[in-house]
């Protein structure tokens, strides 16, 4: 078996998926001799009873009534080992694609896009349990009462069994069709709904706009409008549905009144057609059509599942296009070249244009390192080709002077402390929170790195201290205070580089120097600040001017006031005075 | 209001269908209960046949007569049941459409403070899912009831007029079916109600797993976090095996008890079938056939028919019950009342503030006491650190919010005597948030004025800066843009500066307009800002003192309280807190 597929998720159900059909069959196969039994009561019992002997009667009776309750605990057992297999699949598959988000790159993990994995991990895991469940409960079930039931009607009638195989293939054409039509159907329903959610949407996010505007009345004519478009299609859609069942009806019926005809043809010869036989023959019509509606609701809930599992699959066995290295253990020398990129181009995959273009710097061991470029000058990327987040298209990134592919990526990664431009804290203790890179640090290394983000004083005024508790997202704390708690955290990993990603715009002024200057102190580290304010990086001992994807400058704060324009523009744009 | 009630409202609306959908059903259940009976009595025909030893004797007229009958049902089922599901499709989802337009319309009449308070997500699920949910919830339960019960009725008047003791029998025996699957739906609905807390608990990790996916994977921090979501699914594996296996019982029971009752019914048929010949066609006052046993048969499975289809629909209509419940309290809050009547006459030409207060909690005042006279013309700038009132300040001059002592004077008459619409037409607001909605450039900027054209919508555009790019877009003015269609903050807050430029109100709001954007569009815009507000009463808020230094005058807010006021020069050299503010922003 693949263990890259999904179906290796039911690698410890094949009992489960063999001996659950199984009882399911014994259960189908009870059902389709009880009309049988029932013919015998009428055309047998009766005959008998009216000489006298009722125990005949009562006798089948009791037969069919075992036969139900057989039937019963039979399925049961079935219910249980599909209970058990699906929902166990389904587990397995979430633990799975958990795991999986892990190993991916974030490359692969922005073409699946990160709304999409949600859905994976809950509604396409969902529809595929519900799949295997109705494999094990249905699959078998449904057709094999359709075919069993008209297998059992040859032996009543041959002519019967071809009135109701005809029967059978109109109502499936039939049905066919309308579920063609209907799906189609609800696909143009649904379009008008995508509609009505996106002008929902927008009026809602601009509910003071349009107050300002005055502009109610048109919104709700806007509004009208779509949901008219709407009813229109959605009339046609419960037209069709509406079909279904009278049509249904009108084949059943038509073919019990052909059975009905047929028997009159059969006055004379008794052996040919009973009335217990016409009997049975009803009855089986009805457990045909019955279990035939639930194949057609079986096609839905597969052809949704399949739907689901191709994109599960695609994912499970998508490849991380980033290969780790081997090399696990390294030196570093102060003031040896660190990082340093050589002519490095970056484009996503479906991207047309370059984000960032013939990239070069060196970066040496010890250095504080200040990259500057408004919005999309492509600062971020650098610092994910950094982490090896992503590979380079071309160009190479060099790490202590080595390929950075030859490293091990989680060797390398624990060389880096990243504070991301995202505050990513967690839900849990701020203790937690600080040991996420490094478990083994004591206490009072927590106090240090606390003081040196300048988060000591409000993290020791709670009254549970390093215990208190962080809501999800953070939200029990502000901006600036989550981005201090990220800085400590990233001290306490211990890294070789600090990589600061604009994480000091929430903190004010005063505040983001005093953090600068203690970092500053730490003996033998490097740091990297990414920032918009040019104030941030007057002390850098090199500052990386980007524009549009590619250097523009590389120098000292004074070097570039004289050298880059785009520096200069940056910094006096933000420092000007206009008296 | 009660559910019901709110719902009244709806279905009042479509009385006729809705009576219409009653005299159908009625009729449909009428053809249905009767078609088995002349099923039966053909039944009881062609046996009697059997009995004749010449065929050519056999008087066939009357089995004819119940085959014309039979189809004769037949079409008028088909027919009527069209009908009926096609009506019940078609008025449903008219009041689908006018639930949903009127909680859209409520949601734009509330107060924009409930608007604050509620997560959009969950107004729009409202609007959307729950109003699908009421929509699926109606259909079958309509359906279930309507058919439901006169089938109920129908089938046990006929069952009687047979044989009152095998009617008697399957009226006994069904509900056990319905007892059983209510009782196993009750305890499944337990387990999955469990099994959705699970599932949230995961996804909630699940999200900050993969929202965090950079810290995550740089602190190598994906192994620890699969233990703590493996828990969570471990939980989830073992309420949702007993939730599957529960709830896949109802079909197994339901299908016990009714084949339990063909087999009482059949067994008992037969038997009374001999009583009947013993005693001379006649055994305790009633007479059974073996068509009426074939008849019998069909009657069971359409009387347990309305229970099963109960149960299957209950978790639908439970579910549409309380998607109502979402709805309907939309429409408690109350709407934004507007007990303002006049319309200001002429331009605003002098705003005050008196002794205003204001807390958008109470207790927790925002606004102290704040007293500011601004007259005709004059640039002013609101400064201070997050939380100070800024914004609450713009909110209360748009009568988003109305202040809780005090009051804002406009032309020297206090702003609750006039309509909001009045006064909202006399400004010009440009958010932080830009706000681009799902429509062409031209439809974006000509919001505010419906009959622009496109020659005004491009004067607007070249006053604001934004002409070259929206000529680069693809179809110009008619490209579609949408808040995520790909322009840049920068563009975005372009086309909003636009769409107030084309109207050219008295007086112009900018809050925060110009975060983050890059220092080339900030120039742009603020170029724009200029021509906007050049001879207008504006009210500038601003992160980046930069951009403030021109004001007429700098109010500095901290903690709801104006603590320094005067034009920049004025409080440089005042050496306070606002010097502090800018130098913090610049100093070395």
């Amino acid at each position: 078996m693949d263990t890259k597929t999904i179906s290796y998720s039911l690698r410890n159900y094949k009992k489960q998926l063999i001996f659950g059909p199984i009882f399911k069959t014994i259960e189908v196969i009870f059902e389709l001799f009880i009309p049988l039994i029932m013919k015998q009561i009428i055309d047998v019992g009766i005959e008998k009873g009216q000489m006298g002997d009722y125990s005949y009667i009562i006798y089948l009776g009791l037969t069919i009534l075992c036969l139900v309750i057989f039937g019963f605990f039979s399925t049961m057992v079935c219910q249980y080992f599909s209970s058990v297999c699906s929902q166990g699949f389904g587990t397995d598959l979430r633990n799975r694609i958990y795991r999986k988000v892990d190993e991916l790159s974030l490359k692969e993990l922005e073409i699946f896009g990160k709304g999409n994995l949600l859905t994976m991990l809950t509604n396409d895991t969902n529809r595929l349990q519900v799949g295997v469940a109705s494999l094990i409960r249905l699959a078998i079930r449904a057709p094999l009462l359709v075919v069993g039931s008209l297998i059992m009607c040859i032996f009543v009638s041959i002519k019967a069994f071809y009135v109701f195989l005809v029967a059978v293939i109109i109502v499936s054409i039939f049905v066919a069709i309308i579920f063609i039509l209907s799906s189609k159907q609800i696909l143009k329903v649904q379009k008008k709904v995508d509609k009505i959610v996106t002008v929902s949407n927008d009026d809602l996010a601009g509910s003071r706009v349009i107050r300002a505007f005055n502009k109610e009345e048109d919104e709700a004519l806007k509004f009208k409008k779509i949901n008219d478009e709407y009813y229109k299609e959605a009339k046609r859609n419960a037209f069709l549905n509406a079909l279904v069942n009278p049509l249904t009806y009108l084949i059943i019926n038509g073919a019990a009144v052909v059975i009905v005809l047929l028997a009159k043809n059969y006055i004379n010869l008794p052996d040919e057609m009973s009335s217990g036989d016409l009997l049975a023959l009803i009855q089986y019509l009805n457990q045909i059509m019955t279990a035939l509606l639930v194949v057609f609701n079986l096609v839905i809930v597969f052809t949704k599942a399949l739907a689901s599992r191709k994109r599960v699959n695609d994912f499970l066995t998508k490849e991380s296009s980033i290969k780790s290295g081997s090399i696990k253990t390294d030196k570093f020398k102060n003031g040896n070249p660190l990082i340093t990129f050589k002519n490095v181009f970056f484009r996503y995959e479906d991207g047309d244009n370059y984000v960032i273009k013939d990239v070069s710097f060196n970066i040496n061991k010890g250095e504080t390192v200040g990259i500057i470029g408004g919005t999309g000058s492509g600062k971020t990327t650098i610092i994910k080709l950094i982490e090896r987040f992503f590979d380079s298209s071309q160009g190479d990134v060099l790490f202590n002077s080595r390929n950075i592919k030859e490293y091990d990526t989680n060797y390398l990664t624990s060389l880096i402390s990243l504070v991301s431009q995202k505050v990513s804290i967690f839900n849990g203790t701020i203790k937690e929170n600080l040991m996420m890179g490094n478990e083994s640090v004591s206490e009072k290394m927590m106090e240090e790195a606390l003081k040196e983000a300048d988060a000591y004083s409000f993290v020791f005024k709670y009254d549970d201290k390093l215990e208190h508790k962080i809501v999800e997202g953070g939200k029990n704390l502000s901006g600036g205070q989550k981005q201090r708690i990220s800085i400590a955290r990233a001290l306490l990993k211990k890294g070789e580089v600090l990589i600061l990603d604009d994480s000091t715009s929430a903190l004010d002024f005063l505040t983001d120097k005093k953090v600068r200057s203690n970092i500053k102190k730490i003996e033998g580290l490097t740091t990297i600040i990414v920032s918009q304010r040019a104030t941030s990086l007057v002390d850098c001992d090199k500052i990386i001017v980007m524009y549009h994807g590619g250097v523009e400058s590389i120098g000292t704060h004074e070097g570039l006031l004289k050298t880059s324009k785009v520096y200069k523009e940056i910094y006096t744009s933000q420092v000007k005075n206009y008296e | 209001m009660s559910n019901f009630k709110f719902l009244f409202k709806y279905l009042n609306k479509e009385i006729v269908s809705i009576i219409l959908c009653i005299i159908l059903s009625i009729i449909t259940i009428l053809c249905i209960t009767f078609i088995p009976y002349f099923i039966g009595d053909s039944v009881d025909i062609i046996s009697s046949f059997l009995e004749v030893n010449n065929v050519n004797t056999i008087d066939w007229n009357p089995l004819y007569q119940n085959i014309l009958i039979i189809c004769i049902l037949i079409s008028l089922l088909v027919i009527f049941q069209l009908l009926f599901d096609t009506l019940l499709g078609y008025f449903v989802e008219r009041i689908t459409v006018s639930v949903r337009v009127d909680t859209f319309n409520k949601i734009n009449k509330v107060s924009i403070k409930y608007i604050d308070e509620q997560s959009k997500g969950d107004l729009i699920s409202r609007i959307i899912n729950d109003v699908d949910n009421l929509n699926t919830g109606l259909v079958s339960g309509i359906r279930q009831f309507f058919s439901g019960v006169v089938q109920i009725i129908a089938t046990i008047s006929i069952m009687f007029y047979l044989n009152w003791i095998l009617a008697l029998t399957v009226i006994v025996l069904t509900p056990f079916s319905f007892l059983l699957s209510y009782i196993i739906a009750k305890k499944s609905a337990k387990y999955y109600k469990k099994c959705n807390e699970y599932i949230g608990e995961g996804s909630g990790i699940f999200l900050e797993y993969i929202n965090n996916i950079e810290t995550i994977k740089s602190f190598n921090y994906g192994p620890k976090s699969f233990e703590k979501y493996e828990k969570t699914n471990l939980n989830l594996y073992k309420v949702g095996q007993k939730a599957q296996f529960v709830s896949s019982l109802v079909n197994p029971s339901s299908r016990l008890i009714n084949n339990c009752i063909y087999a009482f019914v059949g067994t008992l048929g037969a038997l009374l079938c001999v009583l009947t010949y013993e005693n001379g066609g006649n055994f305790l006052n009633t007479t059974m056939s073996i068509g009426m046993v074939t008849t019998f048969l069909q009657y069971s499975i359409q009387y347990a028919k309305p229970f099963d289809g109960i149960t299957s629909c209950l978790s639908e209509i439970q579910n549409a019950f309380s998607s109502l419940t979402r709805i309907k309290n939309v429409f408690l809050t109350p709407d934004d009342i507007d007990e303002g009547k006049e319309v200001i006459e002429g331009k605003i030409s002098d705003i005050s503030f008196e002794n205003l207060n204001f807390g958008y909690v109470q207790n927790q005042k925002i606004i102290k006491n704040f007293n500011l006279d601004v007259p005709y013309g004059k640039k002013i700038a609101i400064v201070g650190p997050t939380g100070c009132g800024k914004t609450t300040l713009i909110n209360l001059l748009l009568r988003f919010y109305d202040p809780n002592s005090g009051e804002i004077k406009l032309n020297g008459v206090s702003n609750l005597k006039y309509s909001k619409k009045s006064i909202r037409s006399h400004f010009g607001m440009v958010l932080q948030d830009t706000w681009i909605f799902n429509g062409t450039v031209f439809e974006n900027i000509a919001y505010g004025k419906k009959d622009a054209t496109l020659e005004e919508v491009k004067d607007a555009c070249v006053r604001a800066n934004c002409l070259d790019f929206i000529e680069r877009l693809g179809k110009g003015f008619d490209t579609k843009i949408a808040d995520d269609s790909g322009l840049s903050a920068g563009q975005k807050q372009l086309i909003c500066i636009a769409r107030v430029m084309l109207l050219m109100p008295d007086i112009m709001i900018l809050d925060e307009a110009t975060s983050n954007i890059d220092t080339r569009t900030e120039m742009k815009i603020t170029e724009a800002f200029k021509k906007l507000t050049d001879g207008k009463t504006s009210f500038i808020i601003a992160h980046r003192l930069s951009t403030i230094v021109s004001s007429d005058l700098i109010l500095v807010l901290k903690d709801g309280e104006i603590i320094e006021m005067g034009n920049h020069k004025e409080l440089i050299e005042k050496k306070g807190f606002y010097y502090d503010l800018y130098n913090a922003q610049f100093s070395n």
